[in-house]
């Protein structure tokens, strides 16, 4: 299947009314969450996990795909209305996004981020669908030594990318890798570290470690804060449109950042919220206007929102094509596949067309809902920010314990949540990532297996692994990614 | 505590951590470099660990600008919220979902500033009444069921 065909073939799965409804309630939902403090995509869509148990392997990756790109879009409308960034992605659009509302310009802010994010959305689908079955095509190559290199990479990449010192991520890697230990040992299924308990048998649950430092860690974080509820700018939906001007002054950073987003989705780590810096970053280095920046520059908004959401439909790639999660976020989808039973990999897309080219095709439909979706109803999601804190904090700590609870009527998952939130909440006090951990936990599996699978195949004769051309470059890559800032310092002194 | 005790105190804790880990894999099959065993792959995240872990003590020693943390005040109000989850956690099997579910969500509801009692409870009920009818009736999960025996 080419990617044409690809793309009309999953638009008729995406179009069913099933499917249609699962995008809708992802993308509304991801809105809410974008636009809500406390809980996230993340948190989001492993509360959401047993709610696609009754839905085809499609139709929960589509709707869980929504929540993850929705929440993009939500949290760019705290971010213009009240300073206040839903998302990690939107900081940089509090700076001039914010300006422009106080100026009485909020309409236009949110009609150009929305557009960017469409636009971005468009470019993501377009990229999927050609840079995908290219991407499939090469990892048939790959054996078990070129899993372990990349899963490897993956995670030296993560440790530079994150705001962590590097002894504190590779500390993150290390607990998180650990953490994948505990249970059956992939080759030989012995049991490791389960302390008697039978339910660690099977390994310990990315889900309740992923809701307790996104979910429980937040609410701790709040409640330390003491947070109050915000008073937004109001935004009449007549004034939604932008100037002729702000429209010259929009398409190419959107055009830029849309690119360049979906190109820093590929690598691993926190890639859109760096990508709105670089958006930013270049898009005031070509401005006729520099001095715009920071007062209210359009520019300013277009381009990081545009980057923001091409970095989320990036990040699908190496989970559709490789099997390997570079985000949290992938990692909650890749537990969902794995639960619906869809093996994951190269051959997901000869495998599992309809899920592969279902989901694609989705993303520009749920990008288009929520074009049409929140631009007239910016006034319904701003009422939402009015709601008291307190509500908002007491219905997150009950959705994380009974959603945790609901994934497998298991109470130890529960003290898990409760464990990894408290663990969570002061790793973040003591400036440890917590992101990294849970990625580690994630790939750990895969890289467990595939060093193992390594060892056998070359018989034990470990410099091979490293005498493969595509395992040495990546895993020189890593090298020069890890040590790389510490020389440059070493170099300026 | 605006001292370098929290950064010494973490770096201390995942040593004893990546060491433990170390310590327990010795006591699994570790195999050949042919067919490694299960021990392999947990030596070798013990090991890392331990040296990052050391590395993030000399550099906890050395920081110029150490993590400001005290428990004491930072964490009065998470520590409140963190008493009534493990409550929670307690009551739940024991007494059912509605019990624990109202208690919770009382605490959470005063940590977060909300006023009055009556005005808590009521909140408390509604939501409680909704996550069953939302997870018990719709979505089918069985709580656990009342044992009473403390």
């Amino acid at each position: 299947m080419n990617a044409v065909d690809g793309i009309l073939f999953g638009f008729s799965v995406a179009l069913e009314w099933r499917n249609l409804l699962a995008c809708f309630i992802g993308v509304l939902i991801g809105t809410v969450v974008g636009v809500l403090p406390g809980i996230g995509p993340v948190g989001a869509m492993a509360l959401l996990l047993p709610a696609t148990y009754a839905l085809t392997p499609a139709g929960a990756l589509i709707m869980l795909a929504g929540i993850y790109y929705g929440s993009m879009y939500g949290g760019s409308t705290t971010a213009i209305l009240l300073k206040v960034p839903g998302e990690v992605s939107s900081v940089i659009t509090c700076i001039d996004g914010y300006e422009m509302a106080r100026q009485g310009r909020a309409g236009p802010a949110l009609f150009v981020a929305a557009i960017g994010s469409f636009a971005a959305g468009t470019v993501g689908v377009i990229g999927l669908a050609f840079v995908g079955p290219l991407l499939s095509r090469a990892a048939l190559t790959f054996g078990p030594p070129e899993y372990f290199a990349l899963c490897l990479l993956g995670l030296m990449i993560l440790s530079r990318l994150t705001d962590s010192t590097l002894s504190r991520a590779i500390i993150m890697v290390a607990t998180g890798l650990a953490l994948s230990t505990i249970g059956m040992e992939p080759m030989s299924g012995t049991s490791r570290f389960t302390f008697g308990f039978l339910k660690l048998a099977q390994g310990i649950d990315l889900v309740p470690i992923a809701m307790g430092m996104f979910g429980v860690a937040e609410l701790l974080v709040m409640a330390e804060q003491k947070l109050k509820t915000e008073t937004p700018i109001s935004v009449r939906v007549r004034e939604l449109l932008p100037t002729k001007e702000d429209w010259q002054r929009s398409w190419r950073p959107i055009t830029r950042g849309s690119v360049m987003g979906f190109l820093f989705g590929l690598v691993p780590g926190p890639t859109a919220m760096i990508a709105t810096f670089a958006s930013y970053a270049l898009e005031r280095k070509l401005s006729r206007h520099p001095e715009q920046f920071g007062k209210g520059a359009i520019e300013g908004v277009a381009g990081p929102e545009a980057a923001n959401n091409g970095a989320a439909q990036g990040a699908f790639i190496p989970l559709l094509t490789l099997g390997i999660p570079f985000a949290p976020a992938s990692a909650m989808l890749l537990t969902a596949l794995l639960i619906h039973g869809v093996q994951t990999g190269p051959l997901m897309m000869v495998n599992n067309p309809e899920v592969f080219w279902g989901v694609v095709s989705s993303m520009y439909v749920g990008n288009f809902m929520l074009l049409v979706l929140n631009l007239p109803l910016v006034g319904v999601f701003v009422a939402l920010l009015r709601l008291p804190m307190y509500l908002i904090a007491n219905i997150v700590a009950l959705l994380c314990l009974v959603g945790t609870y609901a994934i497998s009527n298991s109470l130890l998952d529960i003290w898990v949540l409760l464990i990894s939130g408290v663990a969570g909440y002061l790793l973040r006090k003591l400036r440890f990532e917590p992101a990294i951990l849970v990625l580690a936990l994630a790939l750990g599996p895969i890289l467990e297996r595939s060093f193992l699978q390594s060892l056998y195949l070359v018989q034990g004769e470990w410099m091979e692994i490293f005498q493969r051309p595509i395992t040495a470059g990546m895993l020189i890559t890593g090298l020069v990614v890890l040590v790389a800032p510490a020389l440059l310092r070493l170099v300026r002194r | 505590m605006n001292s370098r005790a929290p950064g010494l105190a973490a770096a201390l804790m995942f040593l004893v951590i990546g060491g433990g880990q170390f310590y327990m894999a010795l006591d699994l099959p570790r195999g050949t470099l042919a067919e490694p065993g299960p021990a392999v792959f947990p030596l070798l995240v013990g090991v890392l660990m331990s040296a990052a872990s050391i590395a993030g003590l000399v550099r906890a020693l050395v920081e110029r600008d150490p993590v400001h943390f005290d428990l004491r005040t930072d964490g009065a109000r998470p520590a409140v919220l963190v008493a009534a989850l493990v409550a929670f956690l307690l009551l739940l099997p024991r007494v059912g979902f509605i019990l624990p579910s109202l208690l919770l969500q009382m605490i959470t509801l005063q940590v977060f500033g909300m006023r009055g009692l009556w005005r808590r409870l009521a909140v408390a009920s509604v939501t409680t009444a909704a996550a069953v009818f939302l997870f018990e009736t719709l979505l089918g999960v069985q709580f656990p069921t009342p044992s009473w025996t403390f």
